[in-house]
């Protein structure tokens, strides 16, 4: 038995030293002190916004600037990008809106907060495409799933994983040897805790790898400038693959990338090439 | 063999011809009549990849190809699998114009051949259908206004067909022979689309002129011309199929039914009639006209009666066709906002009214809000409509309404009367209804800790170990279990696993060869199960050879124990060499690795 014991400790110790090392890599105290700064040019831009408008627009300015530091610090969720899309669209800036608020979507799905804002970005946008086929089954299980926000999913799957195991190990060595060796069936109790344990870690844990998995399988890109023209090859010496050329907002789904070019496709199935820098990839 | 080369050849060529699509080109027989169209037929056959045959242009004709049938069949040629299709094209030409026409030459593609059908000149006939089929539309009023309902009707007459031998067919039957679906029946087609759908025939009247026997078909369609000059009715062409002799055949059930032998194609073009819409006249308009033609009356109710200076009172106004017949869908409400009486008094919303239609009457709601107080009633409300019977305008007055006003207590009037139009919405009341106000952003998160972390999904050491420790842990969890469960099931293994160690210790605290001695046989009863303190020298050497110990060593442990007795009843204390053997030993059986023999428990 003791050196069952001596393994667990050595196995906490192990762990306490990863994540302190974790721990020590994230510089916390220099991201809240922008974040408070973001959110103080924000609300300094709204008070602005009915006497001094140039000021106001350059507060909104300045409070996206701030939160994008942040997010290029490393942070990365739904309340960082939902405030970096109202930054945005209160500057003017619609599809770096848009991109920050389907990025949010990703965290918090469901929120009618972010649905509302995003609703009002994409009534923005000047093109509209009818969005053709599409991943009908898995949207639709999706739905059901994003009625719990990711975070919660992520702990849920984590505290379902972990108990998993940990019941299955208590299970293991439990002291009541009565019913005989290791192939001994567990009780009704212990099996229902067993499986509902790994029940909520396939479904919490599952969700968030196919949200994951959605996203990189399907990578997806919003313009971000005016005029932009989609051509038939990655290069400006290619012909524009349309006459009118797109506004900012417009959503697509990006299925080449080459160095400084994208090949996007739009919701309705045509396809173009674009320069990297013209477009928000999420 | 050459003979038999080229039968193959042919017979392989013969095979190639007859894998390859053909069409068949039906071109019309006999002549054809202006306004009817006829049928070009082209029937594709066994073809892997057949094309449509594109739309000729023929001057004063319409031309229209349509596909009237397919059928693809796979099957099983010669250890090959073959696709086919047969498809059958139908071009439909309607000559416009009397004289002679000339069809080009149709093509279709059929496995990437050209086949080409033969150009054929017909004569196109003017079709005399006079006497046979008419058809006008005329309206009721002939003569109406802007506004002013309007029965238009399409007359269909048809002359009766009356056959020697049969007698004469009756307007059931000769309805039967219109063609509802070939023809156009501009803004008729609502009621032809009724009557197919009932499988009916229209009112019919009969009448006879110059001694022969006319059905007269009227449909009827209600308008209200929106603009002056003739109304727009569309393209109405009526066809049909004419008989010229009637047979009598036996169906499956041997009744006896009539056909048609011999049979011509009609076809007229509707004629509208002296109908004339005019202007609504510019004089005596009265200021609260809104557009009503006919003749109304109005009634106003207003709840509540007795209300405080800028509360609302809501104003129900019933509009009422005395006569019938107007359209009260589009029955515009009256204009209050141009009624100076009212608006003197009271505040009026400027947004367009929507009312509720009910029978002959329609029902407008709106909130007004009294300006002062003092008002003692709502005044009379006038609604006025252009009566086309009379030829001029007429105003229906509603009953003045007492109301009573008093001062508001501590309202803010500009605040309260900028409110909406009817009976949903009031922005100064708080209520259940709420009206959300469109645009604007929700405000921003509040700068908190989930504000700075990053959710992404991570692979990095933390989240690796949190994936592979729980199951490692389990894995350790489950070896131990199955550890105990051996050592639960065999009490002697516990046993064996110790012996080493017992050994070991017996052999530190040895203080004379007998120890030694008891360290060694000590180690052997352990390992191989036996009880303690019950194996004699003697059965050392057997007990060794049965648990697989080589001869040297057993030689070996026999001549250590001799030393040892020797040296227990010499009474001399444990030299060291003695000691060093007797660990020698232990490790070489150790390493040997001892069965556990009969005598033992497992």
């Amino acid at each position: 038995m003791n050196w069952f014991i001596k393994l667990c400790m050595a196995v906490c110790v192990v762990t306490s030293a990863v994540c302190a090392t974790e721990a020590s890599a994230t510089d916390v105290d220099r991201t809240t002190g922008a974040a408070q700064r973001a959110q103080t040019a924000y609300e300094r831009g709204i008070q602005l916004r009915r006497t001094d408008a140039a000021a106001s627009l350059d507060a909104f300015r300045e409070s996206a600037q701030l939160w994008e530091r942040i997010h290029a610090a490393g942070a990365e969720n739904g309340p960082l990008e939902f405030n970096l899309g109202n930054a945005h669209m209160e500057s003017g800036d619609i599809g770096r809106a848009i991109a920050a608020y389907v990025r949010a979507e990703r965290f918090m799905p469901g929120d009618s907060d972010l649905e509302h804002n995003l609703s009002r970005a994409r009534a923005g946008v000047k093109s509209s495409f009818e969005r053709t086929g599409g991943t009908l089954l898995v949207d639709s299980v999706a739905r059901w799933w994003h009625l719990v926000p990711r975070s919660v999913r992520m702990l849920l799957g984590w505290l379902c994983w972990l108990g998993f195991w940990g019941t299955l190990a208590a299970w293991l060595i439990r002291p009541n040897m009565r019913r005989g060796g290791a192939g001994a069936a567990p009780g009704a109790a212990w099996r229902a805790a067993i499986i509902t344990l790994l029940c909520g870690a396939t479904l919490f844990g599952g969700s968030v790898i196919v949200d994951e998995y959605l996203h990189t399988s399907r990578p997806r890109a919003v313009l971000v400038e005016n005029g932009v023209t989609l051509r038939k090859g990655n290069g400006d010496g290619f012909e524009p693959a349309f006459v009118e050329t797109l506004g900012p907002g417009v959503e697509s789904t990006v299925i080449e990338v080459r160095p400084g070019w994208l090949r996007i496709e739009l919701p309705d199935g045509r396809s173009g090439w674009i320069r990297e820098s013209q477009a928000a990839q999420l | 063999m050459r003979a038999t080369i080229i039968a193959i050849i042919l017979c392989l060529s013969l095979l190639h011809a007859a894998a390859a699509g053909d069409a068949q080109f039906r071109m019309p027989e006999g002549n054809a009549y202006e306004g009817t169209p006829f049928l070009v037929t082209i029937e594709v056959t066994d073809a892997s990849d057949v094309k449509p045959p594109v739309a000729p242009e023929i001057p004063g004709a319409t031309v229209r190809v349509v596909e009237r049938g397919r059928q693809s069949m796979t099957e099983l040629r010669g250890g090959r699998v073959r696709n086919s299709t047969s498809v059958t094209y139908a071009v439909e030409i309607t000559p416009e114009r009397v004289g002679s026409s000339q069809i080009p030459a149709l093509t279709v593609l059929v496995d990437g051949k050209e086949l080409r059908s033969k150009p054929q000149r017909v004569e196109v006939l003017k079709s005399e259908a006079g006497n046979l089929l008419s058809a006008e539309v005329i309206g009721l009023p002939a003569e109406g206004y802007v506004g002013q309902p309007l029965d238009l009707i399409l007359r269909i007459s048809v002359r009766a067909f009356k056959d020697p031998s049969y007698g004469q067919l009756n307007e059931s039957q000769m309805w039967q022979l219109v063609d509802l679906q070939g023809s156009e029946w501009g803004e008729f087609q609502q009621q032809v689309a009724e009557l197919r759908q009932r499988n009916a025939a229209p009112r019919a009247q009969q009448e006879v002129r110059n001694g022969a026997t006319y059905f007269n078909y009227e449909l009827t369609r209600r308008t209200w011309p929106p603009k002056t000059g003739a109304p727009d009715i569309g393209t109405v062409r009526i066809r049909m199929t004419y008989p010229l002799a009637l047979r009598e055949v036996q169906n499956l059930f041997l009744d006896r039914q009539l056909t048609i032998s011999e049979s011509r194609p009609l076809s007229v073009t509707a004629k509208m009639s002296g109908i004339t819409i005019l202007p609504l006249p510019e004089l005596d308009r009265p200021a609260s006209f809104s557009g009503a033609v006919g003749a109304f009356a109005i009634a106003v109710t207003a709840k509540p009666t007795t209300v405080a200076v800028g509360e609302p009172v809501t104003l129900t106004l019933a509009i009422t066709d005395i006569r019938g017949g107007a359209n009260l869908e589009t029955l515009q409400p009256p204009a209050l906002a141009a009624d100076v009486q009212l608006a003197k008094e009271f505040r009026i919303p400027n947004e367009p009214l929507s009312g509720i239609v009910s029978g002959n009457t329609k029902r407008f709601t709106v909130t007004v809000r009294p300006l002062r107080a003092g008002t003692a009633a709502i005044p009379p409300i006038e609604y006025s409509a252009f009566d086309p019977q009379n030829r001029a305008y007429a105003v229906s007055r509603s009953q003045p309404i007492p109301i009573t006003v008093t001062p508001a207590n501590e309202m803010d009037l500009s605040k309260i009367v900028t409110g909406g139009a009817s009976t949903t919405t009031d922005a100064s009341t708080p209520g259940t209804q709420l009206t959300e106000v469109q645009g604007g952003l929700v405000a921003n998160r509040p700068v908190t800790d989930a504000l700075l972390a990053d959710e992404r999904l991570h692979t990095g050491p933390i989240e690796l170990a949190g994936l592979v420790l729980p199951p490692v842990g389990a894995a350790v969890a489950l070896a131990f279990r199955v550890h105990r469960a051996r050592h639960a099931r065999d009490g002697g293994l516990a046993r064996r696993s110790r012996a080493r160690r017992t050994a070991d210790a017996r052999l530190r605290a040895a203080t004379d060869a007998t120890g030694l001695a008891g360290a060694i046989t000590g180690f052997v009863e352990d390992m191989t199960g036996r009880a303690a303190g019950t194996l004699t020298r003697g059965d050392l050497e057997r007990v060794l050879a049965t648990a697989g110990v080589d001869h040297e060593l057993r030689n070996r442990i026999a001549e250590f124990l001799g030393h040892c007795d020797r040296a227990r009843y010499a009474g001399a204390a444990t030299p060291a060499e003695l000691a060093a053997e007797a660990q020698r030993a232990i490790d070489s059986l150790d390493a040997a690795r001892l069965r556990a023999t009969n005598g033992g428990t497992r």
